[in-house]
């Protein structure tokens, strides 16, 4: 099937009613855009696998799963498998990731297709890319090769979401292009544009330039950026572990490895819901950057590499 | 993977509702390694759930809840962990689940969707002095927050909106809403099809007020009291036969009010006739092309519900039931032509008849996290580092999530203030008067006292009321029997100052309500005139010294940790319509006009 003919491709009855709950929220007219996408989403781990439910639930028209990391046996006995909950507990062994969910991501809800890629980003260019309607990186990819995807994306004019959590943070940056989308205010739907800026040009920033509201503490804004800088760093374990001391992670236990998986759910949540105002083009977008603090339990948007989100 | 030290892990947690933040929830608190859980709902699984409860699928529609969530999120568990569910399809009303059994937990996590369970699971966990997490979603908001007795606010601190109530001569006799008309056409569809109990009366109304001075004397037809459900019964639901009688004769009847249709801007009704509408068979419909339609429709709901009737007897009103929808749908449109209301489509119906709110999975999944959080910091002894939360749809003051510490307690809270006391104004001597047959003002009678200020108001569910040590009103079902019932409150001594004692055994939850007797209540919204008004506890009068304390202490907490502008206030107040019921009944006779 071509994406023309997807393009075609009306609400059903069966969908209307098994999409009630939301078609009341964002319309028909905004569910016909999900079912109508093509979404990839990169990395199957606690936040990778929050947003592939979250987005496979809402019904969108294809779902490519891509992660070809092992789920060994280790893996399996030590659940150290980063928060998946897709995987099978047995018999899945030596499988990647992504062939091990496929089947648990079918099963929420068999009007999705549900693929796999196989292999990983390193052998994908934009042949591969440019029929998604969103590419969703979930994984912790090195800079060079980060930068090298989102610039693909940005080239085929694909809308991409970019995230990691880190113990008790997460983080989430939008690109959406040229971005049009409608907002209903006091029953007037108003329509608007917001240009995203690209990732290459996002991390670029110098602390002093990043102009905060007051109220920020210093220290909040020097450990959401040094994450940042952290996240898009080819050696992010050993930064990484710079934090070990944050606040709250003390709870978890003493292993600061892996997801803990209340935080994949909360950052796929809210990402979740990005990749939503993506495709629906209803509501306005984080613009740009996303930053949960999971011991605060809040979660702020700032503006990357400087000025205040407040302005557009 | 990171997982919970065994200390933490092996508490035991119960989970009320596996609906779409419990479904969440309990996935959560699987992955991170919770070991003892107890999960109770009484709902079964529909097709509108899946979009988000993805512990449910298909094949699972018509199972119950709690029991599928257990099934499928045991699959979750990691290798080698032995984790027990207990998992109950029912109610948590039910009166096994008292004070003692609910202290067998280490905190208790909501997950509910109607303040009346809230309301009670909050004065089980005050009582019982167990840590409960609370929170609810509507559409893309959401939010949770920690009640802990002495130290935060309970639930019922802030008045929680009930559904809106639309008082029931606007509904019989004068509507000028959508709404209004929904709300009858779903009277109209227990009336005939279902056992409508008599707050559920579709008939016109000719103890109207408006009709002051028995001004509709002569209009007898419309006084006569029929069985509508034996009535429909006897006609074999004929369509037309019905037809005529509600959209026809009683429109009729309406029209004979003459004073009913002197008021200001409100348009006369016009009646329908079948017959006119459908032509005689001759193809002249006389009708517009939309009264044909609506009258199709309504042929069409008319012999579905009724086949359906025939044979599963008695059916109850469902929102997501296609045959009720498209009766009250047929109905309310027939009827919004006829008074020149607006007519809806039949989803906006839906949503406004079953109070449908939107629900999505990224919000639930949000909070529910957002939930484990909190019980995680409970649990690890660090109740004061849990907040009140909100989601918001996009970011408001650059917070899409944002969190504050705990409001302030309500020191004249009915619930949770040292000595729970109300004030009760109403007019505790009214009777019927008989001299003019067509006021027929209600009086307040003990049955009233149990169920509209009790059990209504209150939220109690098996109340006992004393008086003076005397107990006037008990919960065993043997008392209460329909003479007594009936009895004015007045006619038990109770008056002006009287002092009564109301307790909930099951809530372990105790209050003194004062009576003062009132001739007439003050108007509300210009017209409407409540039956009885409760207020709470005079301010200061039961406030003891060391509450006093805390709610300082908490208030200075709150100013120095306001989010951005936001103060706890504020963010409650965003979340103020996630708390509606879905399906409750929106009409009262609270209100008499």
């Amino acid at each position: 099937m071509t994406a023309e003919n997807r393009e075609e491709q009306e609400v059903s009855e069966q969908e209307v009613t098994q999409y009630d709950r939301q078609i009341r929220l964002w319309g028909l007219d905004g569910q016909k855009r999900l079912r109508n996408s093509k979404i990839c989403v990169i990395g199957l781990s606690s936040l990778g696998s929050e947003i592939v439910k979250n987005l496979t639930l809402a019904g969108v028209g294809e779902m490519v799963l891509m992660d070809d990391r092992k789920v060994d046996e280790k893996t399996l006995l030590m659940t150290r498998d980063g928060g998946n909950f897709f995987r099978a507990n047995f018999g899945t062994a030596f499988e990647n990731r992504a062939s091990a969910s496929l089947d648990r991501v079918q099963e929420l809800n068999p009007n999705v297709k549900v693929f796999i890629a196989p292999g990983f980003t390193s052998d994908k260019n934009l042949d591969f890319f440019k029929n998604f309607s969103l590419v969703v990186i979930a994984v912790i990819l090195p800079k060079d090769e980060l930068l090298r995807i989102t610039g693909i994306l940005r080239e085929g004019g694909i809308k991409h979401i970019v995230g990691a959590t880190f113990g008790m943070y997460g983080f989430g940056f939008n690109d959406f292009l040229e971005h049009e989308y409608s907002l209903t205010k006091n029953e007037k739907t108003e329509l608007r544009k917001i240009s995203f800026k690209p990732l290459s040009e996002a991390i670029n920033y110098s602390e002093n330039e990043v102009t905060f509201p007051k109220r920020y503490k210093k220290n909040k804004v020097r450990v959401a950026l040094n994450l940042y800088e952290a996240y898009i760093s080819e050696d992010f374990k050993a930064k990484f572990a710079e934090f070990e001391s944050l606040k709250g992670i003390e709870d978890w236990g003493e292993e600061f490895e892996g997801d803990i998986p209340p935080i994949g759910a909360i950052v796929g949540g809210l990402m979740g819901q990005e990749a939503i105002k993506a495709i629906g083009q209803k509501e306005r977008p984080i613009y740009n950057t996303l930053l949960f603090d999971g011991d605060r339990m809040d979660a702020k948007e700032l503006l990357l590499p400087r000025g205040d989100p407040k302005e557009i | 993977m990171v997982w919970l030290k065994e200390e933490i892990a092996s508490k035991k947690i119960l989970v009320v509702g596996a609906g779409g933040i419990g479904c969440e929830l309990l996935k959560n608190l699987i992955l991170a390694g919770f070991l003892d859980l107890t999960v109770i709902d009484l709902d079964t699984i529909d097709v509108s759930n899946l979009n988000r409860q993805f512990l449910f699928q298909k094949q699972h529609v018509g199972k119950s809840k709690s029991l599928i969530a257990k099934e499928s999120v045991l699959k979750l568990t990691h290798a080698g962990r032995e984790v027990s569910i207990d998992a109950r399809m029912c109610s948590i009303f039910l009166p096994e689940f008292s004070v003692p059994w609910i202290k067998q937990f280490s905190i208790i996590l909501n997950a509910l969707d109607n303040v009346s369970a809230r309301n009670h699971v909050n004065r089980l966990a005050l009582a019982a002095d167990i840590p409960l997490v609370e929170s609810g979603t509507a559409g893309y908001s959401g939010e949770s927050s920690v009640i802990k007795k002495g130290l935060s606010p309970c639930y019922e601190c802030s008045e929680r909106p009930r559904n809106k109530t639309y008082p029931g001569c606007t509904i019989r006799n004068t509507p000028s809403e959508p709404i209004h008309c929904i709300v009858w056409a779903k009277f109209l569809f227990s009336q005939l099809f279902g056992e409508p109990d008599d707050e559920q009366e579709v008939s016109p109304d000719a103890a109207d007020p408006e009709l002051a001075n028995g001004e509709a004397a002569e209009n007898k037809g419309n006084i006569k009291r029929i069985n509508t459900t034996v009535w429909a019964e006897e006609n074999d639901w004929d369509p037309k036969i019905l037809f005529n009688k509600f959209f026809k004769e009683d429109i009729n009847s309406l029209l004979s009010m003459s004073k009913l249709w002197e008021k200001e801007g409100r348009k006369k009704p016009s009646a329908l006739d079948y017959d006119e509408i459908i032509g005689c068979g001759d193809g002249h419909a006389t009708g517009s092309k939309m009264e044909l339609r609506t009258l199709r429709a309504w042929h069409k709901a008319v012999t579905d519900a009724k086949t359906r009737r025939k044979r599963d007897g008695h059916l109850s009103w469902d929102k997501d039931d296609t045959d009720a929808m498209m009766f009250v749908a047929a109905a309310a449109n027939i009827r919004c032509g006829i008074f020149k209301i607006e007519q809806k489509t039949e989803w906006k119906v839906k949503e406004m008849a079953g109070n449908i709110i939107p629900a999505i999975a990224t919000a639930n999944a949000v909070i529910a996290a957002i939930v484990c959080l909190q019980a995680v910091k409970i649990l690890k002894n660090n109740i004061k580092k849990t907040k009140e939360v909100s989601l918001r749809v996009q970011p408001a003051s650059h917070y899409i999530l944002a969190a504050s510490t705990f409001a302030e307690r309500n020191p004249t809270c009915v619930v949770c203030a040292e000595k729970p006391t109300v004030t009760i104004m109403l007019d505790t001597k009214k009777v019927k008067d008989i001299s003019n047959i067509f006021i027929q003002l209600k009086k307040f009678t003990l049955k009233d006292l149990r169920e509209k200020i009790c059990q209504k108001k209150l939220s109690m569910n098996e109340p006992d009321v004393e008086k003076d040590g005397n107990i006037i009103l008990s919960s065993d079902e043997d008392d209460l029997d329909e003479v007594l019932l009936a009895k004015t409150l007045s006619e038990v001594g109770v008056g002006h100052g009287s002092i009564l004692t109301a307790e909930d055994f099951q809530q372990e939850f105790k209050l003194t309500i004062h009576v003062e007797h009132v001739e007439e209540l003050p108007e509300v919204d210009g017209q409407n005139e409540l039956e009885f008004r409760i207020s709470g506890q005079e301010k200061a009068e039961a406030t003891i010294s060391s509450q006093a304390e805390e709610v300082s202490v908490g208030k200075k907490r709150a100013l120095s940790e306001k989010i951005g502008n936001e103060p706890a206030a504020k963010v409650q107040k965003i979340m103020d319509h996630l708390d509606l019921d879905e399906d409750e009944i929106i009409c009262t006779d609270d209100i008499i006009c």
